[in-house]
């Protein structure tokens, strides 16, 4: 029993290594928002033939964030995800799936006026 | 021994299952909603898409103006923003409309389709259809003050009008952990001014900056151990306060609305520039009740004979 615990242990383990090393950021995108409205962050992982993807939006509560992100599959239509306007800070995270790229278009509102827009890619 | 090892595979399994909580779990973090509704939820109808009406039906035409009931029943807000009911003939072109039905979380989907469609519709021959190959860029745009149907909640966001924007027209990005900078042969400005209905004389002044290499690696910083490039903003404060190198490559005023292109395949293929920094200003007499709108579409060359002959066909189109 216990010489079946230490080989189930060690196959574990080596899976964790073989994991942190395939994993590494696919594309990283980090911005301001125009005029000091806040700040974004795109992000796509890859590992083992899947991609995840973390989207953020940050900055002051006097002001409303709200992201867009469009799931480009390998096999399937692309499916779309949103977010509502929310203050101070929003975000998206997709988690690994068999995608080709995401894109993310990332919004930031002032009251009843849009401040800036921005669209970002990757894969 | 035994004990040694059982606490080094423990300490693996640890490793990762925080490696797996940081990047696996789907999590959508809920602050407060802020929910502006604007009334009529438009239907979004297929035919005739250069008609903004094809996209927006969700206001009442009233004095030659297209007037938007916009609400927000937590801050009892009900106010009216009037747009001029006018486009240029020929291409379409953005509207204001465009960015006040962005602000409603319904409506901004039907904004993306007819921001999509715009990008579509501008795309010269030649350019690449893979969707990754274009982009939409946002500049800017005013929202008109006119009392007869405004309130001082509108009056508060006009007190805050940008007139003149700066955006980087290329992208910094990390690309598998590299440095990589993702260039545009193509640039077109959709501009819209309103002045067949305003008859004023106020005109968009554009300025294209070239960033050199020497200056785009000095606007280069490090953030959370990844490199990030400095804001258009500051990157222009720099140039005017004389502590770093740009190129003006066009300085052009442009008076009519319409749609603008901009080519930088040689720019891209003499590797010249590493980024390209557009400025853009409203001069002549802006009153509150004026307004405008900008937007950018950016595209890749695939097939160099097709575009060469859409651009022999639009020469006047261009201006740079």
């Amino acid at each position: 029993m216990k010489n079946k615990i230490k080989k189930i242990l060690a196959v574990a383990a080596m899976t964790a290594l073989v994991g942190s090393i395939t994993a590494f950021a696919d594309t990283y995108i980090s911005n301001s928002f125009q005029d000091d409205y806040g700040k974004y962050m795109f992000e796509v992982d890859y590992a083992s033939g899947m991609r995840n993807c973390n989207v953020e939006a940050w900055g002051s509560d006097n002001y409303q964030y709200k992201i867009l992100l469009t799931i480009y599959y390998k096999n399937i239509a692309p499916v779309d995800r949103s977010t509502k306007f929310e203050s101070e800070y929003v975000k998206i995270d997709n988690p690994y799936e068999e995608v080709d790229d995401y894109e993310a278009t990332i919004i930031v509102r002032e009251g009843i006026m849009i401040r800036d827009m921005v669209t970002v890619s990757g894969s | 021994m035994k004990k040694k090892i059982y606490i080094l595979l423990i300490a693996f399994l640890a490793l990762f299952i925080i490696g797996c909580n940081d990047n696996n779990i789907p999590e959508e973090k809920n602050t407060q909603e802020h929910n502006i509704t604007i009334e009529n939820p438009s239907a979004d109808v297929q035919n005739d898409k250069d008609s903004l009406s094809s996209f927006y039906t969700n206001f009442v035409i009233q004095d030659k103006y297209r007037v938007y009931r916009i609400i927000e029943k937590s801050k009892n807000m009900d106010i009216n923003i009037a747009i001029p009911d006018w486009q240029p003939e020929g291409d379409a072109v953005i509207d204001t409309a465009d960015f006040v039905n962005a602000i409603d979380d319904e409506m901004s989907d039907i904004t993306q389709k007819r921001i999509d469609f715009l990008k579509e519709k501008l795309r010269p021959n030649g350019m690449s259809k893979e969707w990754k190959d274009s982009k939409e860029i946002f500049i800017g745009y005013a929202t008109p003050y006119i009392k007869e149907y405004t309130s001082d909640i509108v009056a508060e966001t006009v007190n805050k009008r940008i007139l003149i924007r700066t955006k980087s027209l290329w992208d910094f990005l990390l690309k598998d952990n590299k440095e990589t900078i993702n260039k545009y042969n193509i640039f077109c400005i959709s501009i819209n001014m309103y002045e067949g209905f305003y008859h004023s004389s106020n005109a968009t002044r554009l300025l294209l900056y070239g960033v050199p290499e020497e200056t785009f690696k000095d606007t280069i910083k490090i953030e959370d151990g990844k490199s990030v490039r400095e804001s258009s903003e500051t990157i222009l404060e720099k140039y005017n306060n004389g502590e770093c190198k740009l190129d003006i490559l066009t300085d052009i005023e442009l008076t009519k609305s319409g749609n603008y292109y901009m080519d930088f395949s040689e720019i891209i293929a003499n590797n010249t520039y590493q980024n390209i920094i557009l400025k853009i200003e409203l001069t002549g007499e802006v009153t509150d009740e004026y307004t405008y709108a900008w937007e950018g579409f950016e595209y890749k060359t695939v097939n160099e004979q097709a575009y060469q002959d859409w651009k022999a066909e639009n020469v006047d189109k261009f201006i740079y």
